[in-house]
């Protein structure tokens, strides 16, 4: 019965698969049935998935045991769903301001230390006397590209003349080449959800399909 | 010149059907390409390589079934490694998805290498929270997790008296496909914590995490399928990876060679 149910869901997620990929032909009815069953489905697994993973062991179970304090987030969060109801909506600012104060504050400390201070302190790198050429010319490339994508950014003055007009033409060109290497990136990972799917057919969907047909 | 600004108003899906001959044909006629592994995959490879024996390893699984073709192959190199080493592995996820990952990934090199669970490996599951997760397993394992994905009471297992908090680790890895994953690892573990950490993120976050690697603050990085397929070189196993690398690589190709014909004919029309 278990082996039926796997063939059943294995054909299933053939089908959906298929019927995404035809709209790569045109838009059709299949595509935007398979659309929507993912849009549904997808809700409704994300809503089971938190109420168990989230919503039932860190407040109903610690609740159930006597845990009070645990109220206080439980009345939070109601408050925050009081924003579906017009009349009294501005409740929701309170729990909202809650969480935005202290992620913030938490927030603070670490991004300082590993997004600024360890970012700035890397960007400080001898531009001489290193032990080969190739890595005084990356040292020069990442102060030189470091530099002038600060000063693209930079808007309280004219980009004009050679101090912020040259150099903020350099750096669009590293922004341009950052960009040009994100892009690369991304066709990758595209590349790679595509062969993903073709691995499904060939790995999980082909034994099925024989194994339905009696092959 | 005529047919090539004919063909400049090719029909889109001859590109689409291009793109999939290239990723499909490698599967049924394969071939062999080299894959030389980077300085940024060889990090990871060298700091689990240097873990000595008995030595124990966090591993964090923060990806959902839709990046999985990228992850799962980098997570089964690594744990293979691991175990093989004789390492122990404790894993979690910080992502919900994640945790359903891990017992996939876990399965296949357990069974394989015959690796007991409490004694050589635990699955903790799904810790919510995100950063604020991390920083409570930074003060205390222990005050974090009671009970195994599985529900087994983590007290009654032996690897669970070596863990206290990130000093109990020696290497700290992370797969990752976005929020909540690597970042907060290198925000709260690296430079908070300052642990060796590890990542592996799909290939359209590489280039966020570059900085991250050029810094020192990850020991090493694994980008991507072709992080993984290099991996699978380095642990001289080639697997699913190295053979979808073939895919990837024709399929890049035919993607230049769209972007560099389409290119001349933009020119050549402009020069007309």
């Amino acid at each position: 019965m278990t082996e039926a149910y796997h063939s059943l869901g294995i054909w299933i997620a053939a089908f959906l698969t298929l019927c995404i990929f035809s709209f790569l032909y045109k838009d059709n009815p299949f595509y935007k049935f398979a659309e929507h069953v993912f849009i549904g489905c997808s809700a409704g697994y994300w809503m089971v998935l938190g109420y168990w993973t989230m919503i039932k062991p860190n407040l109903v179970d610690r609740l159930l045991v006597g845990e009070w304090k645990y109220l206080v987030p439980a009345v939070l969060g109601v408050m925050l769903l009081l924003r579906l109801v017009p009349s009294v909506s501005w409740v929701s600012r309170w729990p909202i301001c809650f969480m935005v104060g202290i992620t913030a504050g938490f927030q603070i400390v670490y991004t300082m230390e590993a997004q600024v201070l360890d970012q700035v302190n890397a960007t400080i790198v001898p531009l001489w006397g290193n032990a080969t050429y190739g890595q005084t010319l990356a040292n020069w490339i990442l102060v030189v590209g470091v530099l002038t994508g600060l000063i693209y950014f930079y808007f309280s003055v004219e980009h004009k003349g050679p101090l912020f007009g040259w150099t903020s033409r350099v750096g669009i060109w590293v922004l341009m080449i950052a960009f040009g290497a994100a892009f690369g990136y991304t066709v990758m990972a595209r590349v790679s959800l595509l062969i993903g799917r073709v691995l499904f057919f060939r790995d999980d969907f082909w034994p099925v399909f024989l194994h339905t047909f009696g092959k | 010149m005529e047919l090539l600004l004919k063909l400049s108003r090719l029909d889109r899906r001859w590109i689409f059907l291009f793109i999939a001959l290239a990723v499909t044909l490698p599967f049924l006629f394969p071939v062999e390409l080299p894959t030389r592994p980077s300085s940024a995959t060889a990090g990871v490879f060298n700091a689990i390589e240097k873990l000595p024996e008995n030595s124990v390893v966090l591993v964090s699984f923060d990806y959902g079934p839709s990046t999985a073709v990228e992850l799962e192959p980098m997570a089964h190199a690594t744990l293979r490694q691991l175990f093989a080493k004789n390492v122990k592995v404790v894993a979690v996820s910080i992502s919900p998805e994640g945790a359903f990952q891990s017992r996939k990934a876990l399965n296949g090199p357990v069974e394989e290498l015959k690796r007991k669970v409490g004694v050589d490996w635990v699955n903790l599951g799904y810790i919510a929270g995100a950063d604020k997760a991390l920083r409570a397993m930074g003060s205390s394992f222990p005050a974090a997790f009671a009970r195994d994905i599985d529900g087994r009471a983590l007290n009654q297992l032996p690897i669970w008296k070596r863990v206290k908090n990130y000093d109990s680790f020696e290497l700290i890895l992370d797969w990752s496909s976005g929020y909540p994953g690597a970042l907060e690892y290198i925000k709260v573990v690296s430079a908070g914590y300052k642990r060796p950490l590890g990542v592996g993120v799909t290939a359209v976050t590489v280039p966020e995490y570059f900085p991250y690697l050029n810094s020192g603050q990850v020991i090493g990085m694994l980008g991507g399928l072709r992080g993984a397929a290099e991996y699978e070189v380095l642990v001289k196993q080639p697997g699913t990876a190295a053979k979808a690398m073939v895919a990837q690589n024709v399929a890049h190709f035919t993607i230049a060679g769209f972007i560099l014909f389409a290119n001349i004919v933009y020119f050549l029309g402009k020069r007309r």
